[in-house]
């Protein structure tokens, strides 16, 4: 019906009083949305439009707007910046094993404990959960791996006189990038592991059955057929969810091995905007380096979208 | 690896057969009362003489038999003995109504002789006066250097017989002084036809100082000897013409007369100035755990007394010797007391009530007039406004102080002593006072009266308890004062400190034979090697568990005081029983030990607030303890309801001239919400009364400035921010320069910029000038000390290090005895051995290079750490880690309590850490100057780092002057010394402020031997300069540094990879800024 009507105005009105109509015809809902989008467009797409602005300026966070440099800034991010470039190395390397590493592992384990009992399946939930509720509940690790002579691991080894000096774990290029590439796993299993807790709760339990009379073999065809693409929504949400965390891992480096790691060995991105915002005051040049980030992560985003895809097919 | 392994391995066993010969003898280690030494130039000889001196309690003892002396000797103070005396002493005739008198300044011994006719006890007392400072060069000021001058702390001498201390505590006597209120006899007078307002106040309690206003004076209308208290009482009148008055009207009356009214008719704080006077004090135990005054014992035949001065200097009368009541066994009990004055009549007449917000005299300057807003009935209160109700609390807590009130009693009789008070300080026990009328003690009960604990305000009588004790009291003018004493608690404490001392020297000598981590596994055989040890134990358990019976018995419930003791008890006896518990217990040992210290510390403290004291004829009525429940429910809920109405922010502002507009500012501090408060008051109290501005202060999270700023809604000034930051602000614009004319922007040098600038060090100014403008003021300044444990040097018979030299020379003996030095690395590391160097002409090496051709704005372009000098002390400083294996990551307090790491070089501002996290050690550490570097011409060159925290006025501000006025107050001495002591009186122990202003620190409340140790560090002071990218260099250096300790790289090569990436980031920050860099002049 509505499809006829369109076609049928559509020759006797222009396009733009056409959506004008329309907006009147739903003014309801526009109404409904518009906390919502004057909220988000304050606060997240504003933000990103500024830093976009910003970053062809030299804005040192006192003198508002700056003087416009043009690409200058991107020239030298890109040309003259030998830490940019490590950071760019480092944060491809965490996001490459700690994005994948964590989806997977919150699926797998998302996938286990959906079979226990929903009581058991509660509590173990929590268990799963809770570092990511602690906020800084990572900093346990620095407890663990001190410097300190009276540190756990360092106490432990000179006790089994496996060495005479205490090692310093997070001052030490050799020991930081694992030892962080572990905590961020650890920490990883948090919103985007609830989000496959629920979307295998969402399943329709009597697709199992049609697949199982569509000749379904074993609980992998199971997984692969009939949950993960009925759960597809989720695990877009979790893959944006992860990649965006991978890339925006700093604040826990910063936590374990302080600002900046020695010799820049675990410099991501967003560290060497912190650097250049809060330490350096050069806005505009920590302006391009996130706007450079921001356009890593929508392309990242394109890429998983094209992965996901793929699922069940 | 490999080598290092059997190294370790050899020294370990070498160390295990060394051990046990006795290395370990540890010496008894008992708590120094007043604080902990720190004269740096103590050799191990005076430090072992000091811990093993006699205890009081111990020289007690050991005359305890001896009889009580005979006769009074009264020693003039001017016949002293010339040949032994070191102080520079003033002889003065006809001295504040004393024929003659002698003036002992702050430093140096007098000595006087004297005969003892009989043998025996005897008590020495000093007539004193409590002098502000002497005009030596009688030019009518007072100047540093010239005259005699106080700094109204507490009088401290040392008393030798002679010629030597009888016993430890005689180290540390304190002679108290007297200090007074200025109240307010008359408030604001205005001008019915003019609308002016006028002030008239009395400002010294003896003379009128007389308005005078366009012919017009304020004449008192009371006779001769009344006292003025109301404004009716006044009236002004032409000074020619009496006849003549001005028709004036009451602008702001006193609620009741006394304390000054600000603007919104909230009392404000009275001055407190010092009232010299003539006083006799008894030498005695500055810490409160001898109740009676020391009793010094002298045989018959000469006899000399020597004073030392500790601090502060005094005038003396004269030395009198004899024995005192107490010690002589004449004061008679409540018993003897009550019968004495049996017969005596019960007076009519009604209750006289005294508010104890208004006393007389009391010792300390910190016993000011508080307000208690809690209580409905504490008199007076108001839902809306503050009114300066009670006196002591917190601040009235330390043993020492006291309060003095006076009162008339209309009719000779039988009265009871009835205070209003609150003690809800030390739960589920009480706090003592002494109570003495008309300068003596009533009777030997009045000694120690106690005050239970509740949660709300109690009034009850001075008693036994049982019995309301009953006071005669003659008609006339009398005189009480309550000094607090630890009463019946200070033998407990005393006791619990040596069970503390006891396990503490048994902890540091089981701690040199296991190291810190005990195996649990492995036999030590205490037993046989220290059996000493075993029996310590268990008679330090025993004792401890007697005092806990007996604190049960007296306060009548156990309570988590008595668990404390008890559970060190158990784990004491538990390590005595079974050698084989000691090792695993070891751990738990270190943290009761630092629970037993807690305790002790607790305990001492006597807090006591009061409300009123009323004097009652004997059976008479009481006052009302608690408001009822209408009281209280009426008058929170006014509370709530004004809360609506009252602004907070201009409290204590006056309004002296209602033409001037008050101006207001807006200050942002970014501290704890205790130092908040405190400033708060301090504003109320001190600067807006006396400025006439207002200050809205706020408290804030250190990153909203920024942002605030950048948006124009920042304050006026904001306080502690440290030096990155107020350079960062200056160099974008973001701060007002305090010392240019820019006629362009409107800029002015603020008036006594320079003269106030010369009450910090030098070095406070360096990093908050930036090519010659001073951008904020100095507020804080910390620097590095070494911290020391003076029985673990003792007991290896080392020194404190006054060289490196030393250091290298002490490592093998520390080292060999598993025990640590503790320093800074990388930058931190680097600035200690640096600053230390000078260079060809004499001047101290700096960061950076050089300027080139004298401008100034070349300073800052390269870094000057590839000179041989810099790499020296970079090799000098990664050594200490690589080849000294010093620990990098180690806790500081933590070490240095348990005694692993007995010599540190950290902030000085741990200090106040340590008197709080590891109260067992008190009086065994203490800091001096770090090890200095020896220089060509053979000085010892200690130059320190420091770091500021500064007070700056943004560039927006809209009220320079008044701004500036702030933080000239704020900075200047009296703030800055009042503040430090509200901080300490405060959070106690753990609140030591790191003033940056000189004048100020002289005036906080150290030992006099802390500070001298800080004077003469603030001598060595340098900061570092912060300039455009000084970021990079700490950073790159640690990069530098981890290589060396995590690779064994070469530290010079180590060093040197790193100049480029520092100097290409300063050229680069530096082009920012349009300052000229390295290579405009490297092409040239």
């Amino acid at each position: 019906m509505a499809e006829k009507a369109i076609a049928k105005n559509k020759g006797s009105i222009s396009k733009f009083s056409w959506t004008l109509k329309e907006i009147k015809n739903n003014k309801v809902a526009y109404v409904m949305i518009a906390p919502y989008f004057v909220i988000f467009f304050l606060f997240t797409v504003l933000p990103v439009l500024l830093s976009i602005f910003f970053s062809f300026t030299d804005f040192d966070m006192m003198n508002f707007p700056g003087d416009p440099v043009g690409f200058d800034n991107y020239i030298r991010l890109l040309l003259d910046d030998d830490i940019f470039l490590t950071a760019i190395q480092n944060t491809l390397i965490f996001a490459a094993i700690t994005g994948p590493g964590s989806y997977l592992l919150s699926l797998m384990f998302a996938w286990f404990i959906n079979e226990l009992t929903p009581r058991v399946r509660a509590l173990v939930t929590l268990v799963f959960y809770a570092p990511s509720i602690s906020g800084n509940v990572y900093l346990i690790w620095t407890y663990l791996f001190t410097a300190d002579q009276h540190g756990l691991v360092n106490g432990w080894l000179m006790e089994m006189g496996m060495i005479t000096t205490p090692i310093e774990f997070f001052k030490n290029p050799t020991y930081i990038m694992p030892i962080i590439i572990v905590v961020a796993l650890w920490t990883s299993l948090g919103t985007s592991f609830l989000n496959f807790i629920a979307g295998f709760q969402v399943v329709d339990r009597s697709l199992y059955e049609a697949g199982a009379v569509d000749g379904v073999k074993n609980r992998w065809q199971e997984l692969w057929y009939i949950t993960l693409p009925y759960m597809k929504p989720q695990m877009m949400l979790s893959a944006i969810l992860a990649i965006t965390g991978a890339f925006g891992f700093g604040g826990i480096i910063t936590g374990l091995v302080g600002f900046p790691s020695p010799d820049y060995c675990a410099h991501t991105i967003m560290h060497h905007l912190e650097d250049y915002g809060n330490t350096r005051f050069e806005m505009g040049y920590a302006s391009a380096i996130a706007v450079i980030l921001f356009f890593m992560q929508i392309g990242c985003n394109t890429i998983i979208r094209k992965i996901l895809d793929k699922v069940g097919k | 690896m490999k080598k290092v392994l059997y190294k370790a391995l050899a020294i370990g066993l070498a160390l295990c057969m060394l051990l046990p010969l006795g290395v370990c003898s540890v010496f008894a280690a008992d708590g120094d009362a007043s604080g902990n030494s720190s004269s740096s130039n103590m050799t191990v000889e005076e430090i072992k003489e000091l811990l093993g001196s006699l205890t009081y309690q111990e020289y007690q003892k050991l005359y305890a038999d001896k009889a009580v002396g005979k006769g009074k000797l009264v020693i003039d103070a001017k016949n002293f003995d010339v040949s032994t005396t070191t102080a520079e002493v003033i002889k003065l005739e006809n001295y504040e109504g004393a024929s003659s008198a002698l003036l002992i300044p702050d430093d140096g011994r007098v000595t006087w002789n004297f005969d003892i006719t009989s043998e025996g006890l005897y008590n020495v007392e000093i007539k004193y006066y409590t002098l502000e400072g002497y005009d030596v060069d009688g030019d009518g000021k007072l100047t540093e250097g010239v005259d005699v001058i106080s700094r109204g702390n507490s009088i401290e001498r040392a008393i030798l017989i002679d010629g030597s201390y009888p016993f430890k505590e005689s180290r540390y006597c304190e002679f108290q002084r007297v200090w007074t209120d200025v109240y307010v006899q008359c408030e604001y007078v205005q001008d019915k036809k003019e609308g002016y307002i006028y002030q008239y106040k009395e400002k010294s309690a003896k003379d009128w100082i007389n308005f005078e206003y366009d012919g017009y004076v304020a004449i008192p209308l009371l006779e001769e000897g009344q006292k003025a208290t109301d404004l009716y009482d006044f009236r002004a009148v032409n000074k020619n013409d009496t006849t003549q008055v001005l028709e004036v009207t009451v602008a702001n009356t006193a609620k009741r007369n006394g304390f000054e009214l600000d603007k919104f008719g909230n009392e404000i704080r009275p001055e407190k100035v010092q009232a010299p006077t003539w006083c006799v004090g008894l030498a005695a135990d500055s810490t409160g755990y001898a109740e009676d005054p020391f009793a010094y014992f002298l045989t018959k035949g000469a006899h000399s007394i020597t004073l030392e001065s500790v601090q502060e200097p005094i005038v003396i009368e004269s030395v009198t010797i004899y024995a005192e009541e107490r010690l002589a066994g004449t004061l008679p009990s409540y018993e003897e007391y009550k019968a004495l004055h049996s017969g005596k009549p019960t007076p009519s007449a009604d209750k006289i009530r005294i508010d104890a917000e208004m006393p007389k005299h009391t010792s300390a300057e910190i016993l000011y007039p508080t307000y208690d807003r809690t209580s409905a009935i504490t008199e007076p209160q108001d839902s809306a406004l503050i009114f300066l109700n009670t006196v002591g609390g917190d601040k009235w807590q330390t043993v020492g102080q006291w309060i003095e009130w006076d009162f008339v009693v209309e009719e000779s009789g039988l009265y009871e002593i009835v205070p209003r008070f609150s003690q809800d300080g030390l739960a589920g026990m009480y706090v003592s006072r002494s109570l003495t009328i008309d300068g003596k003690v009533p009777f030997e009960e009045a000694n120690r009266i106690q005050f239970n604990y509740s949660d709300n305000w109690q009034v009850k009588p001075f008693g036994s308890g049982e019995e309301a004790y009953k006071f005669y009291f003659e008609k006339g003018t009398h005189t009480i004062r309550l000094n607090v004493v630890l009463g019946q608690m200070a033998e407990v404490i005393q006791e619990v400190e040596e069970c503390l001392n006891i396990i503490n020297s048994y902890y540091m000598k089981v701690l040199m034979l296991t190291g810190p981590d005990p195996d649990d596994y492995r036999d030590y055989e205490f037993a046989s090697r220290m059996p000493d040890v075993l029996e310590g134990f268990l008679e330090a358990s025993k004792r401890l568990k007697a005092v806990s019976a007996e604190l049960e018995a007296v306060i009548g419930e156990k309570g988590d005081h008595s668990v404390t003791l008890d559970n060190i008890a158990q784990l004491c006896e538990m390590m005595g029983e079974d050698e084989d518990n000691i090792a695993p217990s070891f751990d738990t040992l270190k943290s009761y030990i630092g629970n037993l210290g807690t305790w002790i510390m607790d305990s001492r403290n006597q807090p006591l607030e009061l409300d009123y004291i009323d004097i009652v004829p004997a059976g008479g009525e009481y006052g009302q303890a608690e408001a009822n429940f209408f009281e209280a429910m009426g008058y929170e809920l006014g509370q709530f309801i004004m809360s609506f109405f009252s602004d907070y922010s201009g409290y204590g502002a006056r309004s002296i001239n209602a033409d001037a507009e008050t101006k207001t500012i807006e200050v942002w501090t970014s501290t704890g919400r205790d130092q908040a408060s405190i400033i708060r008051s301090m504003i109320s109290d001190d600067f807006t009364p006396n400025s006439n501005i207002m200050v809205d202060l706020k408290l804030i999270t250190g990153a909203t400035l920024l942002p605030a700023t950048l948006s124009g809604t920042g304050p006026d000034v904001a306080m502690s921010i440290g030096t990155e930051s107020i350079v960062n602000y200056a160099i974008r614009g973001a701060i007002r320069p305090l010392n240019v004319d820019n006629e362009e922007k409107g800029w002015k040098k603020f008036d006594g910029f320079d003269e106030h600038i010369k009450s910090f060090s030098n070095a406070a100014m360096i990093p908050l000038t930036l090519y010659g403008e001073a951008y904020a003021l100095p507020e804080t300044q910390s620097f590095s000390v070494l911290f020391y444990r003076m029985d673990i040097l003792a007991s290896l018979g080392v020194e404190i290090p006054r060289t490196w030299d030393d250091v290298y020379a002490m490592l093998p003996e520390l080292q060999t005895n598993y025990l640590q030095f503790g320093m800074g690395n990388s930058l931190g590391g680097l600035q200690i051995f640096l600053y230390q160097r000078t260079d060809a002409n004499g001047n101290q090496v700096q960061l950076y290079k050089d300027p080139i051709n004298n401008d100034p704005k070349t300073f800052g372009m390269e870094i000057n750490l590839d000179s041989d000098v810099a790499l020296d002390c970079f090799k000098q400083m990664s050594e200490f880690f690589t080849m000294y294996d010093f620990p990098k990551t180690y806790d500081f307090a933590n070490r240095f309590r348990s005694g692993e790491m007995p010599l540190a070089i950290a902030d000085y501002t741990a200090y106040s850490q340590l008197t709080i996290f590891a109260p067992e050690i008190r009086g065994l550490w203490g800091f001096t100057l770090i090890p200095g570097t020896l220089s060509a011409d053979g000085k010892v060159n200690h130059t320190t780092n420091s770091a500021v925290a500064g007070i700056m006025m943004l560039d927006d501000c809209e009220e320079p002057e008044a701004s500036w006025e702030y933080m000239k107050w704020w900075t200047g001495a009296d703030a800055q010394s009042k503040y430090g002591i509200e901080y300490k009186a405060l959070l106690g122990a753990s609140g030591q402020y790191a003033t940056a202003n000189l004048e100020a620190l002289e005036r906080m409340p150290w030992t006099s031997s802390e500070r001298q140790t800080l004077a003469q560090c603030f001598d060595w002071l340098t900061a570092t300069p912060e300039l455009p990218g000084g970021y990079i260099i700490g950073r790159n250096v640690e990069f530098a540094f981890l290589k060396v300790y995590n690779d064994s790289a070469d530290p010079v090569e180590s060093l040197l990879d790193y100049i480029d990436a520092i100097n290409s980031e300063l050229s680069r920050k530096r082009k920012e800024f349009d300052l000229p860099v390295r290579e405009d002049f490297i092409e040239k």
